[in-house]
């Protein structure tokens, strides 16, 4: 059987799952000191008590549904976290055994091939994406000529990469 | 970090979300009356004040709220967790005795093998598990001057390594790369000659 899961990046669930037992120990946090407070072992007023007086008397109001709109909203952002599903982080190469490749790793791999071609005075990648790579080069030389040469190292060098370069 | 606790990680985002989306658009609804329309216009909390004010309630607050906390400091050190056990049994195995292998440190002398043959800079192993399967990891950064072809050959001599190690076929390998480490601008090293 071959393992056919890509290498992804870690979910974004566990940042927000991470954030909420952070608040949790925030919370156990703030009930201890509801207990120090309460019995008078350092000076203070009990936090739960004045949210609860805070309380007393709301009555629905523009600002309130403003307040529901906001909450909403961030529940609406820990949904989507919940199920968004991880990101694939690398790409697939052409190889006898299991390699995988970052983009900028392939980038860099087309950047040296680029830069080792006659003709070439320096080479960039300038723009990397999962579907495309942009490498730009500098020659002293007749820049068609060069640009051919680059492009036929770069195509006899792909047979690892992950998509035509 | 196991698939067990991811899924337990979506399930407790999940809950909290979809609570938050009801309070919000409870609250919301308070104001608009879009949805139901026999909620009390003022809040009371005489009620709650009442329990809030009584002897008992920092204790029992402190005590839920010590259990909560020590639910939240278990969960972020879950994720710091290490899988299970990373040893495998060999097929030799039978009632005379086991054979099992310690497929970390197979990962990781693949991956110092991957670092002298490969152009491969800091490389690094670790063990995955899918199922009945085992994945030997080997992580690392391409080298800037690195040759495609040196790179996959050397790539498919260590899973064939792997491979001949584990002959049935439930430990596999793979090769992660990223780009290399770019160097900072603005650092230059000066020599001073006399």
């Amino acid at each position: 059987m071959s393992v056919s899961t890509p290498p992804k990046a870690r979910p974004a669930a566990v940042l927000g799952a991470a954030l909420i037992a952070v608040v949790l120990i925030a919370v156990a946090a703030v009930a201890v000191r509801e207990l120090v407070v309460s019995q008078r072992w350092a000076s203070g007023s009990p936090w739960s008590l004045d949210a609860v007086r805070a309380l007393d008397g709301l009555t629905p109001s523009v600002g309130v549904a403003a307040v529901g709109v906001v909450i909403a909203l961030l529940g609406l952002v820990l949904v989507w976290v919940a199920i968004k599903p991880a990101a694939r982080t690398h790409l697939q190469a052409h190889a006898d055994g299991d390699l995988w490749l970052s983009a900028p790793a392939v980038a860099a791999l087309a950047r040296g091939v680029a830069d080792r071609a006659p003709g070439v005075i320096s080479a960039d990648a300038t723009r990397v994406s999962r579907r495309r790579i942009t490498v730009e080069v500098v020659t002293s030389g007749d820049p068609t000529a060069v640009a051919e040469r680059v492009d036929s190292a770069l195509q006899s060098q792909s047979r690892a990469s992950p998509g035509p370069p | 970090m196991t698939r067990t606790l991811l899924g337990l990680d979506r399930l407790l985002v999940l809950v909290v979300g979809l609570a938050l989306v009801a309070l919000g658009l409870l609250a919301v609804d308070w104001q608009y009356n879009l949805v139901l329309s026999s909620y009390d216009q003022t809040v009371r909390t005489g009620a709650a004040e009442d329990v809030v004010t009584t002897a008992w309630w920092p204790w029992v607050l402190a005590v839920a709220g010590v259990l909560l906390g020590l639910l939240g400091l278990w969960w972020l050190l879950a994720h710091l967790r290490r899988e299970a056990s990373s040893t495998t049994r060999l097929s030799a195995s039978d009632e005379t005795g086991r054979l099992e292998v310690d497929v970390r440190s197979v990962a990781t002398a693949a991956a110092a093998h991957l670092g002298t043959i490969a152009p491969v800079v800091d490389p690094s192993g670790t063990v995955r598990s899918y199922g009945a399967t085992t994945l030997v990891e080997l992580r690392g950064r391409v080298d800037p001057a690195a040759d495609v072809e040196a790179l996959t050959e050397a790539v498919a001599t260590t899973s064939q390594h792997v491979a001949a190690a584990f002959p049935d076929d439930r430990v596999e390998c793979r090769v992660v790369l990223d780009a290399p480490q770019r160097r900072r601008r603005g650092r230059t090293t000066r020599v001073r000659v006399r």
